[in-house]
């Protein structure tokens, strides 16, 4: 089954910089949205390729904690030399499965369609379920938070996905330990209130299922998008401007305003600012709690004990 | 550590970078404190810094001949330039984590503190200064314009650093002839006088102690970041209308961005495609390299004796001006 153009894949992930690559069958997606499936990119789509890349892990862990106080590494390589490298590994699998003669979308990162769409009736949605090909290909699981979590690196990379009409062997789903054990730490660390621990929504993916917060979206990208909040990372660059969102559901008009009222008091600095997303660094999976993640990251390197996701 | 050195060094020649050197964190003994390497990463005990070139030609040619155009510069220098950078030091990052170290890639330059933020008294500051650490890891030295000029391509490259624990065999700091004369073709040729001749500051790196001129960073920004003056570049656009900072006395926020707004309320579509680049580094040819470097045309120079303007020209307030092309 397309044994040489599966290795090819890996091969192409490995060496642009992607620590985990999975192949989900069209079949796992039976209970996504019909514009968000893979059917939706390509009618005769097979199966989903997954590609994730790892945050340096320091970087990523002492972004703003350290005397430094200071966002702008974990913002220039979020914002331009990890999208670039998954996205270029995304397109140079395209290109390989063309050049064996079958069709591929590469999937895109950090675009939203703010307003509901037709018939999807949620706010600020994607076109693809990158979440669920993560777990369709055996990355990892769903948390609380309503983010994949890779017990190589918990919540802490970058993923993206390609469509193809290539039937590929499938990687096993995750079968270890839950990743989250609803520890609450996301919701603690969610300054936003964007979480609603009253209403929980079920993902299924093939055989697994996973429960998961209602989430604001409105709430979640007046800090993380907007950068209203100044407690989430603005402050520590200089800008120390927080916008109270209304109790009530924001829109699009209460944005625009609070945006305009952070510029005038912001000034030159809002234009060089970054948030945070706690929710995210604060959710560690219960096997790597208290560890030195870099040791933990070297020994399984060295140990060449891999999961088959695992490049 | 000989054997890892040697890998880092050649992953980095692998992903086109032209420089690379390191330096013992002991160099940084005098960096401010929240631009240390240790502020960043506690364990730190080596700086890796890089740097690619730019391509010779492209450097040179910007605005000269029938082109007349600095497109290139604009797309390579903040693109591709920074692209590559990013992508040595990523991979040399991982790299030094699949061994067990902690290590932090940091930004290539653009973004600030614009403000004075604890004990960070300057503006416009980064969190970390990259060419303070091509200095220290021996890739050259400074200018009096404040910036590192290398032996083998003047100013003629961008840079970028890499933090980590790894204790990395270090190189000696650069000790050949000196790479700036004071010619002072740099604080000449800055069409915002962003360069004092007066005021200095001093600095000491490993057993090296500095002395460069002291730069407004906000008169720098005002050609540089926002596009304000047109012989910098914009000009090469169709941007001919220009509004230059007083003359005197100190840039505030409000009057960055109000001359900002104004600027592109005057010009219109083109406002949002237009690029600057700092004079100061296009004309400063290290005397080693002179003869073998060309000097670009100098357009800026011979059109700020060229300029029109078109609101009261005081020298307490920021003042609109048009620009004559050179025919």
């Amino acid at each position: 089954m397309n044994c040489e153009l599966r290795k090819a894949i890996i091969e192409s992930a490995k060496n642009d910089c992607m620590d985990l690559v999975g192949f989900a069958p069209g079949s796992r997606f039976d209970n996504v949205h019909y514009r968000m499936h893979p059917k939706a990119h390509l009618e005769d789509a097979k199966t989903v390729i997954c590609i994730a890349i790892r945050y340096p892990i320091a970087m990523y862990e002492n972004a703003g904690r350290t005397k430094a106080e200071s966002y702008m590494s974990l913002d220039s390589y979020e914002g331009n030399a990890m999208i670039s490298a998954i996205q270029g590994a995304a397109m140079n699998i395209t290109r390989i499965i063309e050049d064996f003669g079958f069709k591929a979308v590469p999937i895109s990162l950090g675009k939203y369609r703010v307003q509901p769409y037709k018939d999807i009736s949620e706010p600020w949605s994607q076109d693809f379920r990158n979440d669920v090909a993560a777990v369709a290909a055996g990355l990892g699981e769903i948390g609380l938070n309503g983010v994949v979590i890779t017990p190589e690196f918990g919540t802490r990379q970058m993923i993206t996905s390609v469509v193809t009409n290539a039937e590929l062997q499938a990687s096993p789903l995750y079968s270890g330990p839950a990743l989250c054990d609803k520890c609450g730490k996301c919701v603690k660390a969610c300054k936003m209130r964007a979480f609603n621990t009253e209403k929980t929504i079920k993902i299924k993916i093939a055989e697994k299922s996973f429960e998961v917060f209602e989430k604001d979206q409105w709430r979640c990208m007046w800090s993380k998008k907007f950068m209203l909040n100044a407690e989430m990372g603005p402050k520590l660059h200089g800008l120390n401007v927080t916008i109270e969102p209304p109790e009530r559901q924001i829109n699009e008009e209460d944005v625009r305003k609070a945006l305009s009222e952070k510029g005038a008091k912001g000034g030159l600095q809002t234009w060089y600012t970054y948030s945070m997303r706690e929710c995210e660094r604060e959710c560690v999976p219960p096997h790597l709690r208290g560890k030195d993640l870099v040791k933990v990251h070297s020994e399984r390197v060295q140990s060449q004990k891999r999961r088959e996701v695992q490049i | 550590m000989k054997t890892l050195t040697e890998t880092i060094k050649r992953v980095a020649i692998e992903n086109k970078m032209d420089l690379i050197g390191i330096a013992p964190v002991e160099r940084y003994k005098y960096a401010p404190e929240l631009v240390h390497p240790c502020a960043h990463l506690p364990e730190a005990k080596s700086v890796i810094a890089m740097a690619i070139r730019y391509p010779d030609a492209m450097f040179v040619n910007a605005g000269s001949g029938d082109a007349e155009s600095i497109f290139s510069i604009e797309v390579y220098q903040n693109k591709i330039i920074g692209n590559f950078l990013y992508n040595a030091a990523l991979r040399i990052s991982r790299i030094l984590e699949d061994k067990g170290y902690k290590t932090i890639p940091m930004t290539v330059s653009g973004r600030w503190r614009v403000h004075p933020y604890k004990s960070i008294l300057t503006n416009w500051c980064a969190d970390f200064s990259n060419r303070h650490a091509a200095v220290a890891a021996g890739l050259g030295e400074f200018g009096l314009h404040s910036l590192c000029i290398t032996e083998k391509f003047g100013m003629r490259q961008r840079f970028i650093s890499v933090i980590t624990e790894a204790e990395l065999e270090a190189d000696p700091m650069y000790s050949g002839p000196p790479l700036c004369d004071k010619c002072m073709l740099c604080v000449k040729s800055c069409p915002v006088k962003a360069i004092s001749k007066l005021k200095t500051e001093k600095l000491q790196i490993g057993e090296r102690t500095f002395v460069y001129l002291k730069v407004d960073h906000w008169r720098c920004g005002w050609s540089e970041q926002i596009n304000n003056v047109p012989e910098e570049g914009p000009l090469f656009a169709g941007q001919d209308q220009g509004i230059l900072p007083p003359e005197e006395g100190e840039i505030t926020d409000e009057m960055f961005l109000s001359a900002f707004y104004q600027k592109n309320s005057i010009v219109g579509l083109q406002a949002t495609m237009t690029h600057a680049m700092g004079n100061c580094m296009r004309m400063c040819i290290p005397p080693t390299l002179r003869g073998k470097q060309k000097y670009p045309k100098n357009y800026c120079l011979q059109m700020m004796k060229n300029r029109n303007f078109t609101s009261d020209n005081s020298k307490n307030k920021p003042s609109l001006y048009r620009v004559n092309p050179l025919a």
